[in-house]
C-alpha cells in the first residue's frame, strides 16, 4: 500500500463499509414488545420485593420491640399473634414474587427473532 | 410520540443491523446486539422524550449495550474480516480495503467505536460525542490516534 495521509484513510474506511450490506433479520415486533413488557414488569417486581424486604425488616423490628416491651401486659398475646400472622404471611407472598421475577428471568432467555 | 414499533423498525432496522455488524464484526452476536437493542428501546419508550431525534437515541442504546456486552467479554472480539458475512463478495473489495477493514478490527474498542461512528456510519463527530457521552475533542482525539495506528499497521503490513 502506498503512503497515504489521514483523510484518504478515513474516505478508503467510508468506500470499504459502503460495500459491505446485510441481509437484515425480521424481528417479531409482536413477541419483542411483549418481551419488553416482561422485563419491564420484572424490574418493577424486583423494585418491589426489595422494597418489602426493607419493610419486612423494619417490621420485624418493630415487632420485637412490641414484644419485649408488652411482656406481663394484658395486649401481650394480641402483640403475639399479630407477629405470628404477619411473620408467616409476608415471606410467603414475598416468594411468590421472587419466584414470579424468576419464571420472568427464564422467558427472557426466549428470542423475538421470527 | 413515540411510533408504532413496526413502523420503528421498518424504517431503522436496516441501518441499525449495518451498524451492529460494523461492531460485532460476526452475524450472529450483531444478530443478538440488534435484537436486545429493540427490546430495550421498547422498554425505555417511556423515557423517550417528544421531540427529541429517534435516530441518535437508537444508536446511544445500541452502543451501550455493545460496550456493555464487551466489558462482560461475551461478545468475541477482533474476528478477522473473513469472519464477517457480507452479500459483497471479496472480490469486488480490494485488497488493499479488505487489510484496510482488518486493521480496524484490530484497533482498542473505544477507537474502534469511534471509527464505526464517524467513517463507517457517517455520524459528524457531535453525534458521535453525544453516543459515546464524550467531548468533541475526545471524538477527534480517538480518531486521530485510530488513524495513527492504522497508518502504522498498513505501513508494517506493506513492509513485511
Amino acid at each position: 500500500m502506498n503512503r497515504m495521509d489521514e483523510s484518504d484513510l478515513a474516505q478508503m474506511i467510508a468506500q470499504a463499509a459502503a460495500e459491505q450490506s446485510f441481509e437484515t433479520p425480521v424481528l417479531d415486533v409482536d413477541a419483542a414488545v411483549r418481551e419488553a413488557d416482561r422485563r419491564r414488569l420484572g424490574r418493577q417486581l424486583k423494585i418491589l420485593a426489595v422494597g418489602a424486604v426493607l419493610m419486612l425488616a423494619a417490621l420485624a423490628a418493630g415487632i420485637l420491640l412490641v414484644l419485649a416491651d408488652s411482656v406481663g401486659t394484658d395486649y401481650y398475646w394480641l402483640a403475639v399473634a399479630t407477629a405470628a400472622y404477619i411473620g408467616m404471611t409476608l415471606p410467603v407472598g414475598l416468594a411468590a414474587v421472587m419466584l414470579f421475577c424468576k419464571r420472568l428471568e427464564r422467558q427472557q432467555q426466549k428470542g423475538v427473532r421470527k | 410520540m413515540f411510533a408504532a414499533p413496526q413502523q420503528l423498525v421498518d424504517e431503522y432496522g436496516e441501518r441499525l443491523f449495518g451498524l451492529c455488524m460494523h461492531l460485532c464484526r460476526q452475524r450472529d452476536a450483531a444478530e443478538e446486539l440488534y435484537q436486545e437493542t429493540w427490546v430495550r428501546v421498547l422498554m425505555k419508550r417511556d423515557s423517550f422524550r417528544e421531540g427529541e431525534p429517534f435516530e441518535p437515541w437508537l444508536t446511544r442504546i445500541c452502543v451501550n449495550l455493545y460496550r456493555d456486552s464487551l466489558r462482560r467479554q461475551k461478545l468475541r472480539r477482533f474476528l478477522p474480516l473473513n469472519g464477517v458475512e457480507s452479500t459483497v463478495s471479496h472480490d469486488l473489495v480490494s485488497d488493499e480495503r479488505l487489510s484496510l477493514m482488518d486493521a480496524v478490527g484490530k484497533l482498542p474498542d473505544k477507537l474502534r467505536i469511534a471509527v464505526v461512528l464517524v467513517y463507517m456510519e457517517g455520524r459528524t463527530e457531535q453525534q458521535a460525542a453525544d453516543i459515546l457521552g464524550i467531548s468533541v475533542s475526545g471524538v477527534k482525539s480517538r480518531l486521530m490516534r485510530a488513524k495513527k495506528l492504522l497508518k502504522e499497521a498498513l505501513q508494517d503490513e506493506q513492509d513485511g
